[in-house]
């Protein structure tokens, strides 16, 4: 046999027409949709905890302004605003970035 | 649609782009699944599997490379890490039981005019192919089943296996040259 003849016969062998089951597709499909609605699931509960978070340290922040540095109102309320707009900023940034910040919190099973 | 428009479509939310895209490569990656897989069975758990993997990984999917080739990559690695760990002893007794199935096959066919002749000798080349291919370490049969699936360069083989140029040429060569012998001495024995 003739190693071009060899060639035909690998080619034909590996360009065989193959088409998985209707069912299997099917099923593959049901599972990526699973999938699809676990990662949407998992990405609301993100945000719900940096939402909790940021929750936290607003009230935080306010405690140690409010005790730690005996500030009178005025100063105190511009800075208790301030820093609440920083976080509810830092949560917006996480929250549009979160394909970067998915490795590092990836709730994924 | 392209495929990048697909990708962008799934990762703003639109749902049916999945189907589009499996519906799409199902047939090349199927093909793939089963020449390196040795069975129905695994073929169609490797075919699921590297569809999951591919759409849990698409926000990672680099849109400048191809998507065909990146889906093939993800489908190699998912039979390396799933598939290549099973016990040799399970092939052996699948091997034992597939050559058993193979002589009622062939019973049945003998009693029965259904099948022409032909479609019955193009079968058992077919068979005869894929149990020398397979027969095959799999540093060998992955790039031969590459370069001869679907034509591949060099280029492409090598970025889908991670290796370098040099290794894969070598390779192709050792394992091209293995499988022409084993092809050479099935036509000596048969002819």
């Amino acid at each position: 046999m003739k190693d071009e003849k060899i060639d035909d016969i690998l080619k034909d062998y590996f360009s065989e027409e193959m088409e998985p089951s209707p069912r299997l597709v099917e099923e593959t499909q049901g599972h990526v949709k699973k999938l699809y609605y676990k990662r949407k699931r998992n990405i609301k509960l993100k945000v719900i905890l940096l939402m909790i978070f940021s929750g936290l340290l607003f009230i935080l922040q306010g405690y140690f302004l409010l005790n730690k540095y005996s500030l009178n109102i005025i100063t105190l309320s511009i800075l208790h605003y301030l820093f609440s707009g920083v976080f509810m900023f830092l949560t917006i940034v996480v929250y549009y970035h979160r394909d970067i910040f998915w490795r590092f919190f990836s709730l994924d099973t | 649609m392209s495929d990048k428009e697909l990708i962008q479509l799934f990762n703003d939310g639109t749902l049916y782009a999945s189907d589009i895209l499996i519906e799409k490569y199902k047939s090349l990656l199927y093909r793939l699944c089963n020449k390196l897989t040795k069975n129905i069975s695994d073929a169609d758990d490797l075919f699921q599997d590297t569809w999951l993997k591919i759409f849990k990984n698409l926000n990672k999917y680099d849109t400048k490379s191809s998507f065909e080739n990146w889906m093939y990559t993800i489908c190699i690695n998912t039979y390396k890490d799933k598939y290549n760990k099973k016990k040799r002893w399970l092939n052996l007794v699948k091997d034992y039981f597939s050559d058993d199935e193979k002589d009622i096959e062939w019973k049945r066919i003998e009693s029965t005019d259904e099948l022409p002749e032909d479609h019955i000798i193009e079968k058992e080349n077919s068979d005869t192919i894929k149990e020398k291919v397979d027969s095959l370490d799999d540093k060998y049969r992955i790039p031969i089943i590459l370069y001869y699936f679907k034509e591949f360069s060099y280029n492409e083989i090598s970025e889908i296996l991670n290796i370098p140029i040099g290794t894969l040429k070598s390779r192709l060569n050792t394992g091209r040259k293995i499988l022409k012998e084993l092809l050479k001495e099935v036509e000596n024995h048969e002819g």
